[in-house]
């Protein structure tokens, strides 16, 4: 099996879910960047998510380009969205789910969170920063490696607005529920997998306001030697949030798209 | 032939009309949508140049057709807000989102999707963005117009800048331009005939025949693009000459039927004798006209070919119309075509065109000839002086006038940026293998470093560019691993498909530059490195290098094909060898007299604040061929008209070489002095243009209007017809002999006596 490494597109939405922990309710919206370094060259993607009772629609622009993901857990799909092209690609959650399943091994995966005491504010919310540590196996080429994630997370726990997404979560916790991207669980899907479990253990601590996280490879080969000069660095940072009520329209593959299901 | 077509016309006057009318009416349909049908690629390019090959790549193995638009970010009003505000960051990222979503949009990127410095201006105002927009058929004009409403901000004024918005600002000022300058030009010619005519029904005719050659000439332009690329500048020059040479047409034309008229009896035998006389002065007039303007097939550029086919079909619609049409009328019209007379004007219309004052004028040049041709000629070389230290360049924003959008935007990106790289210099190399083989790596970074090495190139964007920290084997290593590293499967997306890869070079210099010119030049003299095939050099610096070389390799080619062409014309048409030579030489001068005064008014900048236009500092090469090819044609022209009448009274007075010269001066002088007066409104008010380029055109092509009918066509020609005396119609025996067996000659529609 081979894993992808720096899944850049792929980790931020990753950390994005993290965001859909808690309960149930209405709607929310929240704005931010995400952020991928790599070879000292940043690159800033606008990123929105949108939650609707169950539902999740994760909005980016990723330099000039527009997608969306939309995550309908009654349906049990994923449909990825091309705005340029205006194409759809359907995916199903339950196939999704599958491919992961069995390709980690979450006693080998080991996550730490510590709270540094400090604290940011976004809007109303006072976001705790907290060390991250996750390090599991994986594999680049042919050669086996330990990736490591570290770096800080920002959290807001107890806030009003984690109401909003209970119903998300609540599904989530079903065995054939999958929250990523499509093409990455295809490509890797030890390491999708892997954030999955991730993303379950960190999903009670709290909303996600920000998070900066390095991506280490450990290992021997002359790959795993290029990675670690090549270097990667994600970031991800909310800047607004609200609650004002959203279209049943934005969460579903508009008319004039053409679908395709994968 | 042209007895038998006088006499085929007065049969059936009526016919003709109703065909030309149907013919109108059918191409004026026809010919509405008939700036769809024409190309907005200008067709400057030289094909198998550098420049040329790196856009044809770039089209067609890289699948990358891009043009790229900046997109600069200024607060609305005095809005004490910076780029790093939060709300200032917001509103462009909202405007950005918005053109996201547009197909047309390949990439964009700005400060805030890379925190690069260098898209803040120094004052931290102003930001731009860098829009990789989809280049297409139509050059991305299409998409540009779509993207044009997605710019809104309440925050932030959204500006467009760059090689497409330019082109597109200066198309719609042109078209501006063109339109007023049409609805002048139709107006003060319509006035302007009147007062030459002295009647309204005369004046009327030459604005038919100019109507029916535009509307013909556009049809034809239309029914050709099925089979061949045609510009839209093409339509303009259609027009512009059309419009211009039908006047010259219907005005000789019918002065002589008027002429004409008062000798015989009646129409129909008034017709063939302006036929024998006007009409195949008109015929060659348009033969020359139109395969000098042919010559412009010599170029490799389709622009220019386009133009001389453009040209070349408006010449022959208006002798077609001229000498069809037009007779049709006068048949119909017979001494009617002076009804609707107005009084006040009758006087000093007959007073005109009895050319009284011409013929004494004539004397008076030719007793003093050698005084007058060495004055005539010092005054040419003086006003050509200047051509000497003339600079040839290409049209860039300047060429818009200031407030235009565009130009701002260049402007601010100048003198506000640190470094903008507009317009970076395009390498695309072709290697053995596939890109992301070793071999090709190891050949495109040798090439690269290659490239950064040379003293001009500030920085080289590329594969192997990601991390100077990286060596050639580290590249060979991520490039063969790229699945493994979403970097450099970006770099792959970004600058390679299959064997063929982009590298981009940034350069401390504007486009037009020598020095940009000049790094061009370097990386070409770089040998190829092993592994790769070739590589060609693109961009805009290496389109202006390789446009400028076809130039001088083609222009050279293009003049002397005219010559030939003239020579051989107005040999069948005079059976002279003297007068040919004469014209070449009189049409050189007064080109070089007018390329003089270019130079001191679009280069060194003289009358600019009075006329309106930054001096771009040198004169375009395009408007120069153009401009050098038309005013050839006009000026033949006018040479061809006078020198009918002086060889059909030479003729009828035996040889009598001094009676010749003034009865010609005297009958073509207020023909001559009326069709420049016309057709300087129609080039005058194409000079009123906002756009540098037309204003050029324009004003270039008046001055060699307003130098050939006065300084070449009233002293000049005169004088030197007088010196050279009987030596004036001599050519050798075989060649005299080839020109009587044609018998292509003028001819007389009755004997000359002496007019005063």
């Amino acid at each position: 099996m081979t894993s992808r490494l720096l899944p850049v597109r792929a980790l931020a939405p990753v950390l994005l879910c993290i965001a859909l922990i808690p309960d149930a309710g209405a709607d929310l919206t929240l704005t931010g960047r995400s952020t991928v370094m790599s070879m000292g060259i940043p690159v800033i993607g606008q990123e929105t998510l949108l939650f609707k009772g169950a539902r999740l629609r994760r909005d980016v622009v990723d330099r000039g380009r527009a997608y969306s993901y939309i995550y309908d857990p009654a349906a049990r799909q994923v449909a990825v969205l091309d705005h340029v092209l205006h194409l759809a690609e359907i995916h199903s959650m339950r196939t999704l789910a599958g491919e992961t399943e069995g390709k980690i091994n979450s006693q080998r995966m080991k996550l730490t969170v510590t709270p540094t005491g400090r604290t940011q504010k976004l809007q109303s919310w006072n976001c705790a920063e907290h060390d991250l540590s996750i390090v599991m196996p994986a594999q680049l080429g042919n050669e086996p490696v330990t990736l490591t994630l570290s770096g800080h997370i920002w959290l807001a726990r107890k806030v009003a607005e984690q109401s909003e997404i209970a119903a998300l979560l609540k599904v989530a916790e079903s065995p054939d529920f999958f929250i990523g991207i499509p093409a990455f669980a295809r490509a890797s899907p030890a390491q999708a997998g892997a954030f999955s479990e991730a993303l379950t253990r960190i999903a009670p601590m709290g909303m996600l306001c920000a998070a900066e996280v390095e991506a280490r490879y450990e290992g021997t080969g002359p790959l795993v030697e290029l990675a670690r000069r090549v270097g990667t660095r994600i970031g991800i940072n909310f800047e607004q949030f609200n609650t004002d009520a959203l279209k049943d329209e934005s969460f579903i593959v508009p008319a004039n798209y053409r679908v395709i299901h994968r | 032939m042209f007895g038998y077509m006088g006499k085929l016309i007065c049969r059936a006057p009526a016919a003709i009309l109703a065909l030309f009318l149907a013919l109108t009416v059918l191409g004026g349909m026809y010919s509405l949508d008939v700036m769809r049908r024409l190309t907005l690629a200008p067709g400057l390019e030289v094909p198998g140049s550098g420049s040329a090959e790196v856009l044809q790549r770039n089209r067609e193995r890289l699948g990358m057709d891009t043009t790229l638009v900046l997109l600069l970010f200024s607060p609305r009003g005095n809005a004490a807000i910076q780029v790093d505000d939060p709300d200032y960051r917001s509103a462009a990222e909202a405007v950005l989102a918005g053109v996201a979503v547009s197909p047309d949009v390949r990439s964009a990127h700005g400060y805030y999707s890379s925190n690069d410095r260098h898209f803040v201006s120094r004052n931290g105002r102003e930001t731009y963005a860098v829009l990789e927009l989809a280049r297409g058929r139509d050059e991305g004009v299409g998409a540009l117009e779509r993207l044009r409403p997605l710019l809104c901000s309440p925050l932030l004024k959204v500006e467009l800048g760059g090689e497409l918005p330019t082109y597109v600002d200066t198309r719609e000022q042109l078209e501006k331009d063109l339109h007023k300058a049409e609805i002048i030009s139709f107006v003060s010619l319509a006035v302007l005939l009147v007062w030459v005519f002295g009647s309204l029904v005369a004046a009327l005719l030459p604005l038919i025949v100019s109507a029916v050659t535009v509307i013909l000439s556009l049809a034809m332009l239309k029914a050709l693009t099925p089979f061949m690329e045609i510009s839209v500048y093409s339509a303009n020059v259609a027009t512009m000459l059309g419009l211009g040479l039908a006047v010259d047409y219907g005005l000789y034309m019918l002065s002589r039927f008027r002429e004409e008229l008062s000798r015989h009896d009646g129409a129909d035998s008034s017709l063939c004798a302006t036929l024998v006389t006007a009409g195949r002065t008109i015929m060659y007039s348009g033969f020359t006209v139109a395969l000098s303007l042919a010559c412009l097939f010599l170029l490799p550029q389709r622009f220019f070919q386009n133009m001389g086919l453009a040209g070349a079909i408006s010449v022959g619609m208006a002798m077609l119309a001229s000498i069809i049409l037009l007779p049709a009328l006068l048949v119909l019209l017979g001494r009617r075509v002076n009804r609707c007379t107005l009084p006040w004007l009758e006087r000093v219309t007959q007073r005109r065109e009895s050319g009284e004052g011409w013929y004494r004028f004539s004397h008076f040049v030719m007793r003093h000839a050698r005084l007058v041709l060495a004055a005539t000629l010092t005054l040419l070389a003086l006003l050509g002086l200047p051509a000497l230290h003339l600079k040839v360049g290409l049209a860039d924003y300047r060429s818009l006038p200031e407030g235009a959008e565009s130009r701002r935007v260049i402007e601010a990106m100048q003198t506000e940026f640190p470094l903008t790289g507009l317009d970076p210099i395009v390498v695309v190399a072709q290697t053995g293998k596939a890109v992301r083989e070793t071999d090709s790596i190891a050949a495109i970074d040798a090439l690269t470093r290659a490239i950064s090495a040379l003293p001009g190139a500030k920085r080289v964007v590329g594969l192997t560019t990601l991390d100077a920290k990286l060596t050639t084997s580290d590249y060979q290593m991520l490039y063969a691993n790229a699945e493994q590293f979403p970097i450099a499967a970006q770099a792959l997306e970004a600058h390679a498909r299959g064997d063929h890869s982009k590298l981009y070079v940034f350069y401390d210099a504007t486009a037009q530059s020598e020095q940009a010119r000049h790094l061009v030049r370097q990386i070409r003299a770089l040998p190829t490195p092993p592994g790769m095939v070739a590589f060609h050099v693109g961009g805009l610096p290496a389109f202006h290098l390789d446009y400028l070389a076809s130039l001088r390799d083609g222009v050279p080619r293009t003049i002397a094909a005219i010559v030939v062409v003239i020579f051989v014309l107005l040999f069948l048409m005079l059976g002279s060898l003297f007068v040919p030579f004469k014209v070449v030489l009189t049409n050189l001068l007064s080109l070089s007299a007018t390329y003089g005064v270019l130079v001191l008014i679009f280069q060194d900048g003289y009358l600019a604040g009075l006329l309106g236009f930054t001096p771009p500092g040198s004169l375009e090469g395009t408007v120069l061929v153009l401009i050098f090819a038309s005013a050839f044609g006009l000026s033949i022209d006018y040479e061809v008209f006078l020198l009918s009448r002086v060889k059909e009274a030479c003729v009828a007075t035996g040889g009598d070489n001094l009676h010749a010269v003034s009865i010609g001066v005297q009958r073509s002088g207020p023909i001559i002095t009326n069709a420049a007066m016309l057709i300087a409104i129609v080039l005058g008010a194409f000079a009123l243009g906002e756009v540098v380029l037309i204003k050029q055109m324009g004003l270039g092509l008046l001055v060699a209007v307003i130098v050939d009918a006065t300084i070449v066509r009233m002293l000049l020609v005169p004088a030197s017809l007088r010196l050279m005396g009987r030596f004036n119609w001599w050519a050798p025996k075989p060649l005299l002999a080839i020109y009587e067996r044609l018998n292509l000659g003028e001819a007389s529609s009755q004997p000359t006596g002496k007019t005063p």
